[in-house]
């Protein structure tokens, strides 16, 4: 199948892409790799009747170094961060995760801003920001917000950022030498999208703790309990984990559960090791 | 096994125990004796099948079929400079018959497969036909190439015969070329006698002149059999249900083999389909009827990291009913694999009790066998 019709705008900076998308009545959308919207307007799920190109805007493209974070710009794609061309501040979690993301076409052109703005429960980016709790920078006409990875995303491809507003970058905390991560991913085959993600962090250091279960067909499901244990050791996690999971999941089925209970299990067994 | 009627030409049992041979079955017995390192289980799986090709006029008959395909055309003509042109109306559909009809067509008439030109599937130029289906194409079309090129030959050699001053029956053909007790002519003469020069052929010349249009159809009407055997060797992990296909090998035979890196071709993409179809592909719907496989998003196929490096042995038992022993080869390969990749997955479960029943063997299925064991064993 062919998109629908629609216009084509190339953005300037962020204050032209705003303006474009404030004009057309929420009926404009922001593309930047076109890797989730593309096929999308293929099969006419999306008709915007508008888009605003993002690739061309220098200001989405920053990387900005604080001595707690680093700002990485909205339109750095999975294969710029994969490559280590994007600083890595998390001792190697992003460049794992992003060389793990569907294929090296996708990550060519596909932009870490844009999956969290199309909010996949089980992409990558999605989980990953959650696990470390890195902010997401947004930016309307009434000016600019900060939201956390966890709150701005609330429902499967849907998430806090209004139809004139842009993600313009994330800030991902700079983890401390001895801070310790695993993320495993259960797919059915090397590209798909996850069956199950479990993703930890443990940053003595910051005294920083936190476990997050990914691909639940929702917002990505911080383990409280499991997060709290970790400061412990990741062997006391993996006992809290079960339980934690069995409830928090209770809407599923046992094979769900048992998919992100051993996504879980693994990656904290990574993390012990 | 000794051939039946209908299966006729093939040691099964041979083709079992090369495939059991070369996926060293006794090495993964006595490696399944310890657990592995990473808590996967190890199975192998074996499948032996016939594949019935180039089967017509009697069977899809007998079917009660629209469409009954009777004898298949090749039309072969020697052209003015020696060349040949092979005209067939079978349709190539990526499976080298362009390749395997000038090989067939060389087979006779020695023209080197550079000078041969075939034309497929063209309704305007080429005889008529039924097309590409059953592992029909290089039996039938391979088979009206070979008839009408022996009645080629004769032409050719009666009129090679004349011009040498020698007898049909002295008249060979080697390497491209027509040998006659030391003499030697090439076919771009006979060519040009017929085209240009009719003055010097003899009286009693046949007037079908250098083209012949032949039919042709096995001695039987229903089919002959390829057959191979496949093996895998898999390792499923009982806690995700997930399957990894770490060996495959394909002991085939097709009969008289054509040409090996077709038959390879064939059988490697067979096998990628097939492992699609054991593992991945399905269409699914909800209750309502909606479909949820629409895209090749929901709709699984295999990729090159889920396929193995398929091994391969031939063995080559001719067919006695079709011209040259050919048999098909189009669909076999992806015959087996449900069958292999399924028999080494409940092998791998049978320590745990469970036997998965259906494919494709999704990690949801696996998983709900291994707890419908434990259910099973609990009560």
């Amino acid at each position: 199948m062919k998109p629908v019709a629609f216009d084509y705008h190339k953005a300037r900076d962020v204050g032209d892409a705003l303006t474009a998308l404030g004009a057309h009545d929420g009926d404009a959308k922001p593309v930047a790799g076109g890797c989730s919207l593309g096929p999308m307007l293929n099969l006419r799920l999306a008709r915007p009747a508008k888009l605003i190109d993002l690739r061309a805007v220098g200001e989405l493209r920053q990387l900005v170094r604080a001595p707690d974070h680093l700002m990485i710009g909205a339109c750095w794609t999975h294969a710029e961060i994969e490559d280590g061309i994007v600083p890595d501040v998390t001792r190697g979690l992003m460049r794992q995760v992003a060389g793990g993301i569907a294929y090296r076409p996708v990550r060519n052109r596909g932009t870490i801003g844009g999956s969290l703005a199309h909010s996949d429960p089980a992409a990558d980016w999605v989980t990953t920001m959650a696990v470390l709790d890195a902010g997401i920078l947004i930016s309307g006409r009434s000016g600019t917000r900060r939201e956390s990875a966890l709150s701005f995303m609330i429902g499967a491809y849907a998430t806090t950022l209004q139809a004139d507003e842009l993600v313009t970058a994330v800030e991902v905390p700079v983890l401390s030498a001895g801070a310790r991560w695993a993320y495993h991913k259960i797919a059915r085959k090397t590209g798909e999208f996850a069956l199950a993600i479990g993703a930890a962090v443990h940053d003595p250091a910051r005294d920083y703790a936190r476990v997050v279960c990914g691909a639940v067909e929702a917002p990505p499901l911080l383990l409280p309990r499991t997060s709290e244990a970790l400061r412990e050791s990741p062997s006391a996690a993996m006992k809290a984990a079960e339980a934690e999971i069995d409830t928090l999941l209770s809407a599923h089925d046992g094979i769900f559960k048992q998919h992100h209970n051993v996504a879980i299990e693994r990656a904290l067994a990574e993390l012990g090791r | 096994m000794s051939p039946t009627s209908t299966t006729t030409a093939g040691d099964y049992v041979a083709s079992l125990r090369t495939a059991q041979q070369m996926i060293a079955l006794d090495k993964i017995r006595a490696r399944q004796k310890t657990p592995e390192p990473d808590g996967t289980l190890i199975g192998v799986g074996f499948a032996t099948y016939t594949e019935q090709s180039a089967h017509g006029t009697k069977v899809f008959a007998a079917w009660g079929l629209p469409l009954v395909p009777g004898f298949e055309q090749a039309s072969l003509k020697l052209t003015p400079d020696g060349g040949l042109e092979v005209r067939a109306g079978i349709v190539t559909i990526g499976q080298g018959l362009e390749t395997t009809l000038a090989q067939v067509a060389n087979e006779i008439l020695t023209i080197p497969v550079s000078r041969i030109k075939v034309k497929l599937g063209d309704t305007a130029t080429t005889p008529y036909s039924t097309g590409a289906y059953a592992s029909r194409g290089i039996v039938m079309a391979g088979g009206a190439v070979s008839r009408s090129a022996e009645k080629l030959a004769e032409r050719i050699k009666h009129i090679a015969a004349h011009l040498m001053q020698k007898r049909p029956d002295e008249v060979k053909f080697k390497d491209g070329r027509i040998e006659a007790g030391g003499a030697r002519l090439d076919f771009a003469e006979v060519g040009r006698a017929w085209y240009l020069r009719p003055e010097t052929l003899p009286e009693n010349v046949d007037t079908g002149g250098l083209e012949v249009t032949e039919g042709y159809k096995p001695l039987v009407d229903g089919g002959v059999f390829s057959y191979a055997t496949h093996a895998a060797v898999v390792t499923v992990d009982p806690r995700t249900g997930l399957v990894k296909i770490l060996d495959y090998v394909v002991v085939e035979d097709c009969g008289r083999v054509v040409n090996p890196m077709i038959v390879e071709g064939q059988t490697f993409g067979g096998v990628a389909q097939g492992i699609g179809t054991a593992l991945f592909e399905e269409s699914t719907y909800d209750g309502q009827g909606q479909p949820l496989a629409s895209t090749l998003m929901d709709y699984l196929l295999p990729g090159p990291t889920e396929l193995p490096s398929i091994r391969m042995a031939h063995t080559e038992t001719p067919s006695p009913y079709s011209a040259h022993g050919i048999k098909g080869v189009g669909e076999g390969g992806a015959i087996a694999p449900g069958a292999t990749v399924v028999n080494a997955i409940n092998d791998a479960l049978r320590s745990l009790g469970a036997e998965v029943c259906e494919i494709p063997a999704t990690p949801r299925r696996v998983l709900e066998a291994i707890a419908a064991a434990q259910k099973q064993a609990a009560a």
